[in-house]
């Protein structure tokens, strides 16, 4: 059984809400809730905290082994059909991240190269991390996430000459309803977290972990859409496709490094390839624990490969993927609350004779 | 559509090649769902090389949904 500690758990829980949701939903956030976009995360993560706690608390119940293990052992037919609704839902999250990084590198890297090309070369890194298991994940994620985490938290001194904060102003112009609204976009991204008692046993995913995790990744999002409303401003950092990729595009330190986009990108790429590579981790985990018997580790690329033909079947282009965060929120609420909720009341162990 | 399914064939070529000596060894179950994924992600190829416009599972699920999107509740 491959182990992991509670810091390195919680630094997965802060990677998987943020990593994917800096290029995919602030400049909906943005047009949504204007320059009260800050607050839409920390709404979002209050929203996500009432989720962790079910969970666990149904991890509490089956302390030794993960959440697709107790469904399946509890509930022989129901439990696999439930580890099957998460797996191909996770499945989807797999190819819209994937469709993501893919249509970013190919935007703003690598114009000339076909999209297939880059996506074959994302799916075999994220093919080869994931087969390493959760071990390899866990320890990617331990040498770039705070890397990342150390860029950010320096932006504002880098931009500090670019703040102007009469952009904050006025608060709640258009109501509380906006930020609400906004809260409830994010809910779809920040809730991924909710997926890690799936594959990880409540000995290791308690939850002050996912709390911890949650809180971390929450607050470098809000840091980071503030940034883009004193920077940019909201009128304008919503009509970017990318707007933390223009934030970033306004630092200026010296002649010689006007280009410090791409630094910044070459951390944040392994950071969204590990990511991938754990929800491509816990899709096979889902397969394996529905069919026993599996090899987890041998199927997944067969797994990369099917979501990699299956992200360019889904979305037709990269606007695809924003239309589809506006309705994305319903179907993340049904795995994020209502079934945790149904897990509340039903998951238990059997009585002892 | 020619160039569709060379390109197919040249990726489930490849990924036999590398992945057939640890495949062997492995369980029949594992076996099938392995080529099995592998046959439904070679249709999913083609599809998409035939189809001038295909049916797109996201397009669905937006249609579906719609009436609970933010920007008609809105």
């Amino acid at each position: 059984m491959e182990r992991i500690s509670e810091r390195q758990a919680m630094l997965i829980g802060a990677g998987i809400i943020f990593d994917a949701t800096l290029i995919s939903i602030p400049a909906q956030l943005l047009g949504v809730a204007h320059q009260d976009a800050w607050l839409t995360y920390l709404v979002a993560g209050v929203a996500v905290a009432a989720s962790l706690w079910l969970l666990s608390r149904v991890g509490s119940r089956f302390v030794e082994v993960d959440l697709y293990e107790a469904l399946v052992t509890r509930f022989k037919w129901v439990g696999r059909m439930v580890v099957l609704m998460y797996t191909f839902f996770v499945f989807f999250l797999v190819c819209r991240d994937l469709r993501m990084v893919s249509d970013f590198v190919n935007i703003h890297l690598l114009q000339k190269t076909p999209l297939v090309v880059i996506s074959i070369l994302v799916v075999l890194v994220v093919v080869f991390i994931a087969r390493g298991g959760v071990e390899l994940l866990a320890r990617m994620t331990e040498l770039y996430l705070p890397l990342l985490f150390f860029v950010v938290l320096i932006l504002p001194l880098l931009l500090g000459k670019e703040f102007e904060l009469r952009y904050y102003k006025p608060i709640f112009e258009h109501g509380v309803g906006d930020v609400l609204e906004g809260g409830w976009l994010a809910v779809s991204y920040v809730s991924e977290i909710a997926l890690l008692p799936f594959f990880l046993s409540h000995k290791v995913f308690r939850l002050r972990t996912g709390l911890y995790g949650m809180g971390i990744g929450v607050f470098f999002l809000t840091l980071l859409i503030a940034l883009n409303i004193v920077t940019l401003g909201p009128h304008i950092a919503s009509r970017f496709m990318y707007p933390n990729i223009e934030l970033i595009r306004q630092i200026r330190i010296t002649d010689f490094l006007d280009r410090f986009d791409i630094a910044i990108v070459s951390i944040w790429l392994p950071s969204i390839i590990t990511k991938i590579g754990y929800l491509l981790y816990i899709c096979c985990h889902g397969i394996k624990r529905v069919t026993p018997g599996m090899s987890a580790k041998q199927i997944t690329t067969a797994v990369g490969l099917v979501a990699l033909t299956c992200s360019f079947w889904f979305f037709e282009n990269s606007i695809q993927l924003i239309k589809v965060n506006y309705v994305w929120p319903v179907v993340a609420t049904l795995f994020a609350f209502v079934l945790p909720l149904l897990m509340f009341f039903f998951l238990k162990p059997k009585p002892m004779r | 559509m020619s160039t569709y399914i060379l390109k197919a064939m040249f990726v489930i070529a490849l990924v036999l090649l590398l992945e057939w000596r640890v495949l062997r060894r492995e369980s029949r179950s594992t076996r099938w769902l392995y080529f099995s994924m592998l046959g439904v992600s070679t249709c999913i190829w083609l599809y998409l090389g035939i189809e001038d416009k295909p049916v797109r599972p996201s397009v669905w699920l937006e249609q579906v949904l719609s009436p609970l999107s933010i920007n008609n509740l809105r």
